[in-house]
C-alpha cells in the first residue's frame, strides 16, 4: 500500500491541541479501510505538521483530515526509505 | 407517563429528563470495576461509535453518539453505574435515535466527526493529562463528559448534579488496595475491641455515639477502626486529678 505525506498548517496550536487533533486523527482513521497513520513530525517554529500515512489512496488521506477536522494543506505520495536496510555492515553508530 | 412512552409517542421530547430516570446514589454497586485502570479502552470504543454511526447511518458523529455508545458499552441490564453516576441508557438512546442528524444516502466514506467533538477532545486529552495516566481510559471519557457541559452529556450531569472529583474519588476507592482499606469489625468484635459488652456498643450505636454502617442490603452492621477510635477520648489533667 502506497505511503503518503500529508502537511497541516497548525500556526497557533499548543500542544494540547495537537494532543486532541492526534485523538481525532487516530479515531477516525478506524474508519478507512488498509489506513495506518504511521507518525508525525511538528515543526513548531514553522507551525507545521507532516503526517505518515500508509492508504489507499490520496483521497482517503484528504477525506480523512475532513473527518478528523483537521487542517491540510497538501497530500503527496511518498517512498518509505527504512534505515534499517543501510545497517549491514556500517557502525550506524559512528559520528562520521 | 414515563419518559420513555412519550418520546415513542409524541416523536422528539427533550425535556422530560427527571430525577427519576436519572438518579444519583452513592449506595449502588459499581459495574466497572476496571475504570481508570488504563487497561487501554479507545480503539474498541471507536470502533463501537462507528459501528453505530453506520448503523445509524449518520451524517456526522457527534458528542451526544459517543456519549451513547460509550453509556451502552459499559451498561448492565440498561443501565450505567458508577458510583454516585446512574443513567438509564435506553432513555439516551431513544434521545440519540430521535435527535441524531442523518445522511441522505449511505456515505461513501467514513462518518466525518462533527464540531462539537473538537471541544470534547480537547476535554478528553486535558484528562489524560492532568490524571497523570499513560492510556486513554473510561474514566477519562466519563470525567470529559462530565465536564463538557454541552449537548446531551452536559444536560444529563447538570441534572444529577455529580461532580468529577466525586466520581474520581469513588474510581480511587475502588481500586485502592486492600491494605489502605479500614478494617471493619461487628459488633461483637468492637466490643471484645473496647472490652464493653455487645449491648453496650449496640446502645452506642442507636444513640448516635457510635457510627456503624449496614452491608449493602442485608442488616449486618459492620463499624470502621477509625469510628471505634472516636469513642475512645484522651483524658486530660484535670480528669487525672479527678481519677486520683
Amino acid at each position: 500500500m502506497p505511503y503518503y505525506l500529508a502537511r497541516r498548517n497548525v500556526q497557533g496550536a499548543t500542544a494540547e491541541d495537537m494532543q486532541a487533533a492526534g485523538f481525532r486523527a487516530y479515531s477516525c482513521v478506524l474508519g478507512y479501510r488498509g489506513m495506518r497513520w504511521l507518525t508525525s513530525i511538528w515543526d513548531q517554529a514553522k507551525g507545521e505538521m507532516y503526517c505518515v500515512y500508509e492508504a489507499r489512496s490520496a483521497e482517503d488521506v484528504k477525506d480523512h483530515a475532513k473527518a478528523a477536522l483537521l487542517p491540510l494543506e497538501e497530500v503527496r505520495e511518498v517512498e518509505h526509505v527504512d534505515p534499517r536496510e543501510y545497517a549491514g555492515p556500517v557502525n550506524t553508530n559512528s559520528a562520521l | 407517563m414515563h419518559v420513555n412512552t412519550l418520546i415513542r409517542e409524541n416523536g422528539v421530547v427533550l425535556h422530560n429528563f427527571t430525577q427519576r430516570h436519572i438518579i444519583p446514589s452513592m449506595e449502588d454497586q459499581p459495574t466497572l470495576t476496571t475504570l481508570g485502570d488504563g487497561s487501554g479502552f479507545h480503539g474498541e470504543f471507536i470502533e463501537d461509535v462507528i459501528a453505530e454511526a453506520h448503523r445509524l447511518n449518520a451524517s456526522a458523529i457527534t458528542l451526544d453518539l459517543f456519549f451513547y455508545v460509550f453509556l451502552r458499552r459499559l451498561s448492565r441490564f440498561g443501565f450505567f453505574s458508577f458510583g454516585p453516576v446512574n443513567i438509564d441508557v435506553r432513555l439516551i438512546e431513544d434521545i440519540v435515535e430521535a435527535t441524531l442528524p442523518r445522511a441522505q444516502q449511505p456515505l461513501p466514506n467514513a462518518t466525518p466527526m462533527a464540531a462539537d467533538i473538537v471541544p470534547f477532545s480537547n476535554l478528553l486529552m486535558a484528562e489524560l493529562k492532568r490524571s497523570g495516566r499513560s492510556r486513554l481510559d473510561e474514566l477519562h471519557f466519563l470525567v470529559a463528559f462530565m465536564r463538557c457541559n454541552q449537548g446531551l452529556p452536559g444536560r444529563v450531569f447538570g441534572e444529577l448534579g455529580v461532580s468529577p472529583e466525586q466520581v474520581e474519588q469513588f474510581a480511587k476507592n475502588l481500586s485502592a488496595p486492600a491494605s489502605q482499606l479500614e478494617d471493619l469489625y461487628t459488633p461483637e468484635e468492637a466490643a471484645a475491641y473496647l472490652n464493653v459488652h455487645v449491648q453496650t456498643v449496640r446502645a452506642w450505636i442507636r444513640s448516635g455515639r457510635l457510627r456503624a454502617r449496614r452491608l449493602a442490603g442485608q442488616r449486618a452492621l459492620r463499624i470502621t477502626a477509625s469510628d471505634l477510635q472516636s469513642v475512645l477520648e484522651p483524658l486530660d489533667s484535670a480528669d487525672l486529678d479527678a481519677g486520683n
